[in-house]
């Protein structure tokens, strides 16, 4: 696999989730952006955990929560966390 | 019409946030209130020795704020207010408090169920519990999607 040429992108990460990949870590992707459900592999491949690719992990871009065909702009707040368990 | 919604790491004093929430009015026949307390025995038995919610600043507040004024803008309801904590949580503290007023009271009681089934599932939080020895994320129930459900218009 070629490396890849990129912009580190932040994650952070809430609930279950974080209890693998720890509160918020840095990914390299496209400078062009990628999709969200291009951004889980591309974590995958990055960090060795399938955690994101796993059902009910869900997503966010600037706190909104989204779909994987959203697309991440480098520079944007995205965020990976488990099913809300409410108050 | 007010509707509040706070979010704190600090402890609160549920009766005091209703005789707040209750001073000067006199329009309204009806306040209910809900007090939800962090329980020091798990589902299973185990000893809870605290209740942690996770939050994501911003995200949260705004599912609290969102969830306040649909039930407000639902019923037919004078005010409501939410208060919610986040952080660690020990036994016997208050977690969330919820208050609704109303003309009469059927409207402030569906008002309250309302807003309680929706943060139970819908606020963005993500509970772990803690005792000795262990540490365990709590999922919702099959129960709190079926309470929701009844809900869904």
């Amino acid at each position: 696999m070629s490396a890849m040429v990129g912009v580190k992108l932040r994650i952070l990460l809430f609930g279950r989730v974080s209890d693998l990949l720890g509160r918020e870590i840095e990914v390299l992707v496209p400078e062009a952006g990628c999709t969200v459900g291009e951004l889980r592999r591309l974590v995958a491949e990055q960090t060795g955990s399938d955690i994101l690719l796993q059902k009910g992990a869900r997503a966010s871009i600037d706190k909104q929560v989204v779909q994987d065909d959203a697309f991440v702009r480098p520079g944007a707040e995205v965020a990976f966390f488990s099913v809300f368990s409410g108050g | 019409m007010a509707v509040t919604s706070r979010l704190q790491a600090e402890p609160f004093d549920a009766a005091e946030a209703l005789r707040g929430f209750m001073a000067g009015r006199t329009a309204d026949g009806a306040v209910v209130s809900f007090t939800g307390l962090a329980r020091g025995r798990a589902h299973s038995g185990d000893v809870v020795e605290k209740l942690i919610l996770d939050h994501y600043p911003g995200m949260t507040e705004r599912s609290i704020e969102e969830i306040a004024k649909a039930a407000a803008g639902r019923f037919d309801v004078s005010d409501v207010l939410v208060v919610h904590r986040h952080g660690e949580i020990a036994p016997g503290e208050a977690i969330v408090f919820v208050a609704t007023a109303s003309r009469h009271r059927g409207e402030a009681f569906a008002c309250a169920d309302y807003l309680m089934d929706r943060l139970k599932t819908e606020a963005a939080f993500w509970k772990r519990e803690e005792g000795p020895g262990a540490s365990r994320w709590i999922d919702p129930t099959d129960a709190d999607r079926e309470r929701l459900a009844r809900w869904s218009d």
